[in-house]
């Protein structure tokens, strides 16, 4: 009996540990509704016959900076 | 994709953002290629396919990076890699740790990233100067366009004649009709230069920009080889003069009075990420309401804002945000460096808009502190080295002192009427100049809601009187520029009191709420005032109590408790008597595990932990509206400290019954402290007798219960509240020498040892907190500048 209160106590410590860890390395990612890029705006953009732009946003794999696995958004 | 998807980093974590992305031959080897990040927080390394082309020291300030062309690769994917740290600090990062009032700031990748493709001879940038004739019916442009080659060897061989190359300006108004046009201007340029070409275009007769007529140009620049077009660049121009004299800013020579509100995004969800629609929803609200300018304080802004600002006619006052920065973090070098590389890269990326005109530098600075008017100088030199924009910095207090390169001097009002202050403010306006001061920040918070008058302080109401009272002092005054603090409501990170209690963050000074409605009767008088409409009528009603009934409810059950326990027996009268009139003898029966009654002394324990409750809570139902106590625990830069203080402030009943368990379980804490102490001497001391010494000691506690009772309405009242404080520390003294007392006669040790350990235990245990505190987020310089913010 004392072995497994013993036991319990250690797996929730553990669970404890991870639980905070992983609340340390929150991401949110939030998508922001109705947003639409405006780049019709071709003057605040400096989009012109010879210039234009290729968007980045959206769709970035995050990973921890030191780990291998990682999460697509 | 065009979606706002977009990551927020809550927590300190090294984090690392990757896109791929690919690019043609061509683009590679005839364009030339910029990364813009309109916005990522806070340090990054930013990566292209494994090397790193740019460090990015910390900010949420929009900013370009060129993308080498010997990394990029059309054969394969590219990969850029954001690595990323959110860290905020107390001394070193911009905005600090401690943030009053700020908007929700997040980690993370919070705006637009895009890569802008030009060609590889192309126009770089343009620095336009207008000059204004004195009668300002005539501008003349200064117009300097950087052009740089950046061909590969391959592209320039065969090229011909390098000498055919020009450049052709011209003005056009918004619908795309010439204007102006320059004579094409013939040059050489080699491989890996650049070129400045400067050139002087007349505008006679020059519609000029204000916030009433706010039409602009376009100012286009093409770059022709051999009559085939290699490169047009197109910039919005908006020609305005916007000086301050010293008697009165001046907007094209004229007069002007800038009415402007202070702008905040804190969306309770999405932070400071907001559609491009809402973005121009606010900004119309803003000029919709009677606005011509605008200041965007505390945070760094989308640019769009500056296009939208300029569109509907606001002039946009844009600053570092830093707000109340204690002396020794203001007077460091490194603080210092940081806040002159956020204010060149702040005039570098926004500079390009017409629209900015000012630069500020930040807010709540105290004149009497050297070391913020040292920071101020440097910062104002530094501005006006990079552009000639306005400088402005807002201050706490109204001892202003004269700094050099600062143009205007703003003085933030919270809660207290300018009126109060209209000797200081008219020496001022002697002194300075009445064209250099101004109100940087008129708040006035709302902790209540609704009432049915401004009577009630704090109410909407009140909030409206208090408006319509400034614009009539500030007609009297003839102040050059205000700033009404703010034109919405917004949420922040930190619960503020202002947040009365909820668990919302939503800081309550807006003259909007958040979801931009138009109801507030603040609303409705400040567009009356500002439209010159007729006058809002604005509801006296009556003033209420506040004063919670669960105080006098709690504080008379208390003393219903205390009285059947007095007269629940003979023994408990005795004992009480003892112990409050001759402790020694009390605590030596104690000691001798003579009879005392554990039922008595733990229902006395209870009783005495409620008293303390009770107290505690008054204090802090009196405190919820104070800024002075809010700064003083913002000092300890803790979101749940903040939470927490406001939750136990605004609900006084859950504030009685969670004082009261915690109270339990400190002395607990501290009768098991005692009795881990009573290891260090040769006396064996018994728990039971350490418990009971402990209860016993704090007996002059239940003294305090009529105390509890009206101790709100005293200090509503407000005259003795000084008195009031020491007489309740002098009952902590009393207590905590009765304890050492009861201390030493448990342990049976010379009086000196158990005060001198205890003593140097009591320092030691605050010393600890306040050091690691201290350490992690300058805790004490935080609560010193407090108290000379307060004057205190």
């Amino acid at each position: 009996m004392l072995t497994f209160h013993f036991r319990s106590l250690v797996l929730s410590g553990i669970l404890t540990l991870f639980a905070f860890q992983f609340s340390f390395s929150q991401i949110v990612f939030r998508e922001v509704p109705d947003y639409k890029i405006r780049l019709m705006d071709s003057l605040f953009f400096d989009i012109t016959q010879t210039r234009s732009v290729i968007l980045l946003n959206g769709e970035w794999t995050v990973q921890p900076a030191d780990d291998d696995k990682a999460q697509k958004v | 994709m065009e979606n706002g998807l977009f990551s927020l980093q809550m927590m300190t974590k090294h984090k690392k953002y990757e896109k791929e992305f690919e690019l043609s031959k061509a683009q590679i080897s005839e364009s030339s290629l910029e990364i813009v990040f309109f916005s990522i927080n806070y340090t990054a390394d930013i990566s292209l396919n494994n090397t790193i082309i740019y460090r990015h020291s910390g900010g949420e300030y929009p900013f370009r990076v060129s993308l080498p062309r010997d990394i990029l690769r059309s054969d394969r994917k590219n990969v850029l890699s954001v690595k990323l740290l959110y860290d905020l600090n107390s001394k070193n990062s911009i905005p600090q740790k401690q943030r009053f009032l700020f908007p929700q700031n997040h980690g993370g990748i919070v705006s637009d990233v895009f890569i802008h493709i030009k060609p590889d001879f192309y126009i770089a940038k343009e620095n336009i100067t207008p000059t204004f004739s004195s009668d300002y019916k005539n501008v003349s442009l200064q117009v300097e366009s950087l052009i740089k080659n950046n061909k590969t060897i391959l592209n320039t061989t065969g090229i011909g004649n390098a000498n055919d190359y020009y450049l052709s300006v011209s003005v056009t108004d918004a619908a795309g009709n010439v204007i102006k046009e320059l004579p094409r201007y013939n040059f050489t340029l080699d491989r890996n230069k650049d070129i400045t070409i400067t050139q002087k275009l007349e505008l006679p007769g020059a519609v000029l920009w204000s916030p009433e007529n706010h039409s602009s140009y376009i100012l286009k620049q093409q770059l022709f080889k051999s009559d085939s077009l290699i490169d047009t660049k197109q910039k919005l121009i908006s020609l305005f003069d916007l000086k301050s004299d010293r008697e009165a800013i001046l907007l094209n020579g004229k007069e002007f009075q800038l009415k402007g509100t202070i702008y905040y995004i804190g969306n309770e969800t999405y932070g400071r990420l907001i559609s491009y629609n809402q973005m121009e929803k606010d900004i119309s609200l803003i000029k919709e309401a009677g606005f011509n300018s605008v200041r965007f304080a505390k945070s760094t802004i989308h640019p769009y804002y500056l296009a939208l600002c300029e569109k509907y006619g606001l002039l946009a006052f844009l600053e570092i945000p830093i707000n109340g920065v204690p002396q020794g973090i203001a007077g460091d070098e490194s603080f210092i460096n940081r806040s002159k590389e956020f204010l060149h890269n702040y005039i570098s990326f926004y500079g390009e808009y017409s629209s900015f005109a000012a630069i500020g530098f930040g807010g709540t600075f105290l004149p009497q502190l050297e070391e913020h008017i040292s920071l101020l100088s440097i910062l104002a030199e530094a501005a006006k080295e990079k552009s000639s924009l306005l400088t402005y910095a807002s201050f706490s207090n109204t001892n202003l002192v004269n700094i050099e390169k600062l143009d205007l001097y703003g003085i933030e009002f919270i809660k207290e009427s300018a009126a109060i202050s209209d000797e200081q403010i008219r020496e001022l306006q002697n002194e300075l100049g009445k064209g250099k001061v101004f109100f940087s920040a008129v708040t006035y918070p709302v902790y209540i809601g609704g009432s049915d008058g401004y009577l009630n302080e704090y109410s909407f109401e009140a909030q409206a009187k208090y408006y319509e009272e400034f614009f009539d002092y500030i007609s009297q005054v003839k102040a050059p520029a205000f700033f009404i603090n703010a034109f919405n409501d917004y949420f922040g990170d930190y619960s503020s009191f202002i947040c009365s209690g909820s668990d919302r963050n939503l800081y309550r000074i807006g003259l909007l709420d958040e979801t931009r409605s138009k109801n507030r009767i603040s609303y409705k008088v400040v567009y009356s005032k500002l439209n010159n409409l007729e006058k809002v009528t604005i509801p006296i009603g009556s003033k209420k109590d506040d004063s919670p009934m669960i105080f006098i409810v709690f504080g008379l059950l208390l003393a219903i408790f205390m009285g059947v326990l007095v007269n629940s027996g003979r023994k408990f009268r005795d004992d009480a008597s003892r112990a409050l009139l001759r402790p020694y003898n009390f605590f030596s029966d104690v000691r001798d595990q003579r009879i005392i009654s554990a039922a008595h002394s733990t229902l006395l324990g209870l009783i005495i932990a409620a008293v303390i409750a009770l107290i505690v809570s008054n204090i802090l139902f009196h405190l919820k509206t104070s800024l002075f106590f809010e700064h003083l625990l913002l000092a300890f830069a803790s979101p749940a400290l903040m939470k927490m203080a406001n939750y136990l402030s605004w609900h006084p009943l859950m504030s009685l019954l969670w004082l009261t368990a915690f109270n339990i379980v400190m002395f607990i804490i501290i009768a098991l402290v005692i009795k881990i102490a009573s290891l260090f001497v040769k006396t064996r001391v018994y728990i039971i007798s350490v418990y009971f010494t402990f209860i016993w000691a704090m007996l002059p506690v239940v003294l305090l219960i009529p105390v509890g009772i009206i101790l709100y309405r005293v200090l509503f009242a407000g005259s003795i509240n000084l008195y009031i404080y020491l007489g309740l520390i002098f009952v902590q003294l009393w207590v905590l020498y009765r304890l050492l007392k009861g201390i030493h006669v448990l342990f049976d040790s010379k009086p000196g040892t158990v005060y001198l350990y205890s003593i140097i235990f009591i320092l030691a245990l605050v010393g600890s907190v306040l050091f690691y505190f201290e350490l992690k987020h300058s805790t004490i310089q935080y609560l010193l500048f407090a108290f000379k913010q307060f004057n205190i």
